[in-house]
This record gives structure tokens, C-alpha cells and sequence, in this order.
């Protein structure tokens, strides 16, 4: 595909919300989210000559999205278990308390999010926010459609056993 | 890590390329000598001695003499293609005695095998010639000489094809030899 | 449960926006890579260059080597020469000294027997 500095900007802003929010879910930190969709879209622009249409540009976009979401995690050598921590000590220091209610369960839920492993929370995070199936799952992160469909089973099996004990937390502190 | 590895990469090609330009260099330090079974020994004549000359050409350094020899030397250009060594050992005295004579009759018994034919063997009291020769259908093959007299002692082993004309054509350059030659070719009419 | 936990997730995942600004953030770095390919074109051809000054500096060198050795070889089979020469002489003076005294040797035999 080729695109003038106009028509790569209207792909920018078409597709900046789902490349950032790939980015966010998978690590967690705004400033961080930022980085790697900055650095996603640049290589877009190194590969458009090679890419064939708006369908190939959305698929390349998941795929190095989520790949580089990974590798930035490997770099800062994150471990689930360190965000688990974190998000224990803030949930205990209350800073959920300070939303409104619908706002605090939505932030508790992206907070387990992350403290699942990297590539269950990859095939969760395009699993429900950019509602791919499973074979499009496998075909952006390069794996077998088995190994995904059991990271799902266990991400949500995951969630669903940390989102009954953040429920009673919840219920105790109202 | 990129720069120490081309500064790595530049430091081999460099070094590859110095004993690529050395290697010639090398080969020509050391040039191989002819082994000089049937002389072996003879420099000690070269004691007492006032000049000695000691030439020891094989076949590689005759190629070599020959490769860049004049165009007024093609004979002496042509002898160095035919012959496959040259040793010449050349002792001058300043006065008779300063050698012992029995230790040339040593060199003149090391001729009496090998298959040489004597085509001259000359002796009295003070001075002794040999000359020797191998020859096959083609002509001589192989030359000693061994010449003593009272004030010089030469030793003289040519290998290769050649005939009495080449030699002749060869040392005739010098006059002093031409002018000694052409003198002998009187006598002998 | 089971079913509440997959709906949340597809209720409150959605997509969030990018922050503001963030094109024209990615229109600048695209900028700045786009100038730094414009230096590193130059930078690419200067290996090119380095390249070719390396061949010539090793073709200069081999052909200065090869004069140098030639010269050299030239040198060396002048002495050779030189002592080939010498060889000759003293191979030619001695024969004509032999041959001047069998010859010599031969006329005294001649008269000899007169």
C-alpha cells in the first residue's frame, strides 16, 4: 500500500485506539502503552510498501502490537506475580475507593487482567476488547489455536477466582 | 559492539593483506643452494688462502639469471637454461705450499667412482689437473675439473647439457680469458 | 459466574481512546526517521566508499609489493649473474690453462721424439 504523509496520519487516527489500548491492557502503564503504540505505528511506516490493504494493515497492527507489548514486558523483565503484589497494596491503601463505584470495578478488573501471564492475557485482551476468535488470535500471536483456546479456559478460570475474592473485598469495604 | 567488531574486521583484513605483500618477500630471503657432495669440505683450502671464490648456483637461481639477462648475453642466457647447477671453488695463494696436496688427492679419489671418464688427468710435482666428464648421446651431461697448481687450486662441477662451444661462448666475454683462449687455440695449430 | 466474569470482560474492555495528540506524536517521529534515512543514505554509500578505498589501497599495495619484489627478484639475479659469470670465467680459464699446458706437454713430446 502506498499513502502520502495525509492518508498514514488518517491510518494513525483510525487505528490509534486499538493499537494503545492492546498496548495498555497488555502492560498496564499509561506512559508505557504510549511508547510501544509510538513505536508500532513508525514501523508501520517502514512496512506500508509491503502491506496489501486496510484488512492486512489492522491484522499487522494486532500482531506487532501485541508482540511488542511482549517484548517490552521481557525487557522490563515484569512478572504477574509482581503486579499481583501491587495490586494487592493498592486495593489494601484504597485507591480504588476514590472512584465512583463502576469505575473502581472496571479498574479492578484490568488490574487482574494483569496479573495474569503475558500470553493468557494476550489472548484474553484480544479475545473481549478487539473480539477476534480464537484462529485469529492464534494467527497474530503465532500459535496454535489449542495453546490459545487452553490460555483462554485458564485466563478466565484465573479471573473468575480473583474476581470472587475481590468481589466479597468489595462487598466488605461498602 | 558494532565499532570494536569492524576495528576487529579492518585489524584481520589488514594483517591478512600484510603477509599477502610479505609472502613474496619470504620466498626470496633464504634462496636454496645446490649440495655439494663432491666438494664437500673444500672450503677448507680457503685458510691460508688470499682470495677465495665460492659460487654455488642450482637450477631455480640459474632460471632466475637467466629471466633478466641482457639482450647482448644470450649465450651466457641460453647456458644457464641448459645446466642444472654450477659450483666453482676458486683459491689463490700468495706463494706455493700454502696447501697440502694430499688433501686434494682426497677430492681426486671421490672421481674415480660415479661413472666419470678422465679425459684429462695430469700430475707432477707440483701441480695435478683433472677433468672429468658424463656424457650420453646427446653430448656431455656433467663436468668436474680439478686444477691445482703452486699458487691457485679450483674446483670446478657443472651439471646440466652443454657442449665445449657453449662453454667457450660463455667465459669468452671476458677479454683477458678470449685474448688466453685464442692464444692456446695457436699453440695447439 | 462463569458467565458473568466473560461478560464483564466484554463489556469493560473496550477500546480506550489514544491520548490527545498522539498522531501528530507519531507524525514527528515518522519525520525524524524519515531525516535520519536521508543522513543514513550518505552513511550507507560511505561503506560503499570504504569499501572501494580498501580495494584500491590493497591493489595499490599489491602493486607496489610487486614492483618492490620485482625489483628486488631483479636485483638478486643480478648478483646471481654476476656470480654465474664468475663461475664461467674461472671454468673457461682453468680449461684453457689445462688445454695450454696438454698442448704445451703434447709439443714438448713432439719435439721429443724429432
Amino acid at each position: 500500500m502506498r499513502v502520502d504523509e495525509q492518508g498514514f496520519r488518517g491510518l494513525v487516527e483510525e487505528h490509534q485506539s486499538m493499537v494503545f489500548s492492546i498496548a495498555l491492557r497488555m502492560l498496564g502503564d499509561r506512559g508505557a502503552a504510549e511508547e510501544v503504540a509510538q513505536d508500532v505505528f513508525v514501523e508501520l511506516h517502514h512496512a506500508m510498501a509491503s502491506l496489501e490493504s486496510d484488512d492486512h494493515v489492522r491484522f499487522w497492527l494486532r500482531r506487532v502490537a501485541s508482540h511488542r507489548a511482549l517484548d517490552f514486558l521481557r525487557r522490563r523483565r515484569t512478572r504477574p506475580e509482581a503486579f499481583a503484589e501491587e495490586w494487592t497494596e493498592q486495593l489494601n491503601d484504597g485507591v480504588s475507593s476514590r472512584m465512583p463505584a463502576g469505575d473502581a470495578m472496571e479498574t479492578r478488573l484490568e488490574r487482574m487482567l494483569l496479573t495474569l501471564p503475558e500470553s493468557m492475557r494476550a489472548a484474553v485482551v484480544l479475545r473481549y476488547q478487539e473480539e477476534m476468535s480464537p484462529a485469529e488470535i492464534a494467527g497474530v500471536l503465532s500459535q496454535p489455536v489449542a495453546t490459545v483456546k487452553s490460555n483462554l479456559q485458564r485466563g478466565l478460570e484465573m479471573l473468575r477466582r480473583k474476581a470472587e475474592v475481590v468481589l466479597k473485598e468489595f462487598v466488605r469495604e461498602r | 559492539m558494532k565499532a570494536p567488531m569492524r576495528w576487529t574486521r579492518t585489524g584481520i583484513t589488514m594483517v591478512v593483506a600484510a603477509l599477502f605483500v610479505a609472502a613474496p618477500f619470504q620466498a626470496m630471503a633464504a634462496p636454496p643452494q645446490q649440495k655439494d657432495e663432491l666438494f664437500a669440505g673444500a672450503e677448507k683450502f680457503a685458510k691460508n688462502a688470499k682470495s677465495s671464490t665460492e659460487v654455488n648456483l642450482d637450477k631455480n637461481m640459474l632460471g632466475m639469471a637467466g629471466k633478466f639477462a641482457d639482450d647482448g648475453d644470450k649465450e651466457a642466457a641460453g647456458l644457464t637454461k641448459k645446466l642444472d647447477f654450477v659450483i666453482v671453488r676458486d683459491y689463490e695463494y700468495d706463494k706455493p705450499g700454502q696447501y697440502n696436496m694430499a688433501d686434494v688427492e682426497e677430492f681426486r679419489n671421490r672421481l674415480d667412482n660415479g661413472g666419470w671418464s678422465h679425459v684429462v688427468k695430469e700430475r707432477s710435482a707440483t701441480e695435478s689437473t683433472d677433468v672429468c666428464m658424463k656424457t650420453d648421446s646427446d653430448g656431455v651431461t656433467e663436468l668436474v675439473v680439478i686444477d691445482a697448481e703452486p699458487n691457485e687450486l679450483t674446483f670446478v662441477h657443472l651439471k646440466g647439457h652443454m657442449s665445449m662451444s657453449d662453454l667457450e661462448k660463455a667465459g669468452s666475454k671476458y677479454g683477458a680469458s678470449q685474448r688466453k683462449a685464442t692464444k692456446v687455440k695457436a699453440k695447439v695449430k | 459466574m462463569s458467565d458473568d466474569i466473560e461478560q464483564r470482560l466484554k463489556n469493560e474492555l473496550e477500546r480506550v481512546a489514544a491520548p490527545e495528540g498522539f498522531a501528530d506524536r507519531v507524525g514527528e517521529r515518522v519525520r525524524v526517521w524519515e531525516h535520519g534515512r536521508l543522513h543514513l543514505i550518505p552513511r550507507r554509500m560511505l561503506h560503499v566508499w570504504q569499501a572501494v578505498a580498501a580495494v584500491a589501497l590493497i591493489a595499490v599495495l599489491l602493486g607496489g609489493a610487486e614492483a618492490v619484489h620485482r625489483r628486488q627478484e631483479q636485483r638478486q639475479a643480478e648478483v646471481i649473474r654476476r656470480q654465474f659469470d664468475l663461475a664461467m670465467e674461472i671454468t673457461h680459464r682453468t680449461l684453457n690453462g689445462v688445454g695450454e699446458r696438454v698442448s704445451e706437454a703434447g709439443v714438448k713430446h713432439d719435439k721429443g721424439e724429432r
